[in-house]
């Protein structure tokens, strides 16, 4: 797959350090020309998406069209922040996939419930994030 | 004047020949033609004044002849099956039957005939004829025919209706007991987990047969038209993510990609909530079932080109459908032959639930529809739903509270003030146990009782705070009980019932039920109803 011409932000929220670093790895193998942007906890999250604090400047930090999302977060949880996100009218349009690891069972359907639109499970392959862009067409 | 004709020989006094039985039955038949005949002579007892007319006979001669001859003797065969009927089940009714009168004419009659006992021991039978339009046309002929087709047809029809809902009710009634305590043991922490497991299959195995049961039922209300749906604004994208909840374990199980993309801006329609989540339900559970593991599910929805209608669709990487099967895929019982034959073990189902998604989705003024390269191509479905206001009724992006959301609302134990005083009626005796078992598990303080007279001594002995009555007691129904336990006390009540019938729903709540539970229940949907009761008890305004 050819990346696209300009990158395009997404957000990766998690707080574990190995699982970062596995995700942007296998990012940058899809090839999707993706810039990610990495929030360790739920309000870091939160501030980045309203543009609150640091991240006023849309041009360093601009708006996700997809925000990969771990639920186990310290501070506010990934439950909370996507109830929040989907309540947001000028912020609707993010493609959030929440990322799971079969050590950690998390509530999906609620998840679902609250406007999730996949899941990924962790570690997780170049393949998976690739047909994810095409099915999202981000 | 017509003088009853006794022939010698009969047993019968002249006076006590003429009952007060057949008086009222003669009454009854006004100015039919009839006659009454002796059962064991055959002869002629008691001819109608009329029957001289017909046959163009003085009534004194009408009088001599044997029943069939008064018709013509050329009526044998015909006769003769009429005492088949009479000594096999007593009565007979031959419709259109054609008879030859004494003055050589062909007419044609509807005929019935009735066997009674006169007296102890006297047998006599009655028969009464319409002769049926003798001037008429042949073309009126069959039109007549053809109506009395059509109110069979419909009598049949409406037979078939009690028929299922008996048939439903009796399937439905052992299951109760059994799904109330797998339920329970299942959620039953202080089990250990296998066991818990194992309870959660049966659990699981039973609502699987309910499901089955319902699909039955649902198909004859679908195909007749009879669905009472309750219209209300809803959000189809919140139906869609609450109906993906439902099947998300099994997707889970076959390690099947959700991908989830609801772009469309309208999407409220107007709809029952329940039955739309039921329609989403059935495409997505047949998505999981005909995909293989490591599939995709891509569900998407955006607005028609046009505006006026929201569009869904539902797109797998499953086993596909052949250009015979799609054009197959909505009649009822027609599983494609993937799941058909060889392999119906492997799929399972009845083949109802696109029968009635396609009934649904027409009942809300839509359309679905289905595409597939074929086998082993996937399949796509679309569903495609009118849009109330093509503005938003609710807050952009948000989730308003549907019905959906409302049933999934109760998650984690209710918390229950202890204390509470429970009647439990409930005439099957497992599910009376259960239930009373159950709720004493929940600090309740339980009686119970199997039928209405029973419940009423209950109630007039002991104050009760809640009734848990089933609907079909032996004596009387429990919409009475409710009426006469509220009246009386003011007691709030929750009603248990076999049918999954909407006309109980509406009865239930008519009668003073303040919420409907549809047996088999499960230990979840008992909690909610109870949370809801003591909701509704706090704000001392019962729940609508």
């Amino acid at each position: 797959m050819i990346a696209s011409p300009t990158p395009l932000a997404a957000l990766l929220v998690d707080d574990s350090e190995d699982d970062v670093f596995f995700m942007l790895r296998a990012a940058k193998a899809a090839g999707v020309g993706t810039t990610f942007h990495v929030a360790r906890d739920g309000q870091e999250a939160k501030d980045y998406l309203a543009g609150a604090g640091g991240y006023a400047d849309r041009t360093q930090f601009p708006l996700p069209k997809l925000m990969l999302l771990d639920l186990k977060l310290p501070y506010l949880s990934g439950l909370d922040l996507l109830e929040w996100l989907r309540a947001q009218p000028h912020l609707d349009g993010i493609v959030v996939i929440v990322l799971t690891s079969s050590q950690a069972p998390v509530d999906l359907n609620r998840a679902f419930q609250l406007g999730a639109n996949s899941v990924l499970e962790k570690p997780t392959t170049p393949e998976k994030i690739r047909e994810l862009v095409r099915i999202f067409r981000i | 004047m017509p003088v009853p004709l006794i022939p010698a020989g009969l047993t019968a006094p002249a006076n006590s020949g003429v009952s007060e039985l057949r008086h009222k039955r003669l009454a009854g038949l006004g100015k039919t033609v009839w006659m009454v005949v002796d059962a064991q002579s055959r002869l002629l007892l008691d001819p109608a004044p009329c029957l001289a007319e017909l046959t163009g006979l003085k009534l004194t001669e009408v009088a001599k002849l044997g029943p069939f001859q008064v018709l013509a003797p050329e009526t044998v065969e015909a006769a003769t099956a009429i005492w088949t009927d009479l000594a096999a089940r007593g009565h007979t009714r031959r419709e259109a039957m054609k008879l030859k009168l004494p003055t050589g004419e062909w007419r044609l009659f509807d005929l019935n005939a009735e066997a009674f006992e006169e007296s102890p021991g006297r047998h006599i039978l009655l028969f009464h004829w319409r002769e049926v339009c003798v001037q008429s046309s042949t073309a009126e002929l069959i039109e007549q025919h053809r109506e009395q087709a059509r109110e069979d047809a419909v009598s049949a029809s409406a037979a078939k209706d009690r028929f299922l809902a008996s048939l439903s009710h009796e399937l439905r009634t052992p299951l109760n007991p059994a799904l109330l305590l797998a339920s329970e043991n299942a959620a039953n922490e202080s089990f250990p987990p296998e066991i818990r497991r194992d309870f959660d299959s049966i659990r699981k195995h039973i609502e699987l047969e309910v499901h089955l049961i319902d699909d039955i039922l649902d198909l004859t209300r679908v195909s007749q038209g009879k669905l009472a749906l309750q219209m209300q604004p809803v959000d189809l994208h919140a139906i869609i993510r609450e109906a993906l909840t439902i099947v998300r374990a099994e997707m889970q199980d076959k390690r099947l990609m959700i991908a989830v993309q609801l772009e469309a801006t309208a999407h409220w329609v107007m709809g029952d909530a329940v039955r739309l989540q039921q329609v989403f339900w059935n495409l997505f559970r047949n998505a999981a079932k005909f995909t293989p593991a490591a599939g995709r599910i891509v569900v998407t929805s955006r607005r028609s080109p046009d505006g006026t209608r929201w569009a869904g669709t539902i797109e797998d990487t499953g086993i596909g459908l052949t250009a015979d099967e799609i054009s197959r895929i909505f009649d009822a019982f027609a599983q494609g032959r993937h799941a058909g034959s060889g392999m119906s073990s492997k799929f399972g189902g009845l083949g109802l639930g696109l029968t009635i998604s396609q009934g649904l989705v027409k009942a809300h003024g839509g359309e679905i529809r289905v595409a597939s390269k074929g086998r082993d191509c996937g399949a796509t479905f679309t569903i495609e739903l009118p849009v109330v206001n093509p503005g938003r009724p609710g807050r952009a992006g948000s989730h308003p509270p549907t019905a959906a959301n409302h049933t999934a609302g109760a998650r984690g134990t209710p918390e229950h003030p202890a204390g509470r005083r429970v009647l439990v009626v409930e005439d099957h005796a497992g599910s009376r146990i259960a239930l009373t078992a159950l709720l004493r598990g929940r600090g309740y303080e339980v009686t119970s009782a199997s039928c209405h007279a029973e419940a009423v001594e209950c109630a007039a002995a002991a104050p009760f705070d809640l009734l848990i009555s089933d609907i079909g007691l032996p004596d009387r129904d429990g919409y009475e009980l409710m009426r006469e336990l509220h009246g009386r006390y003011g007691l709030p009540g929750i009603a248990l019932t076999g049918y999954g019938m909407e006309d109980d729903l509406v009865r239930s709540g008519a009668a003073g039920f303040s919420s409907h539970l549809t047996k088999p229940i499960t230990a979840r949907a008992l909690d909610t109803a109870l949370s809801r009761f003591h909701a509704g008890a706090s704000k001392t305004k019962p729940n609508p």
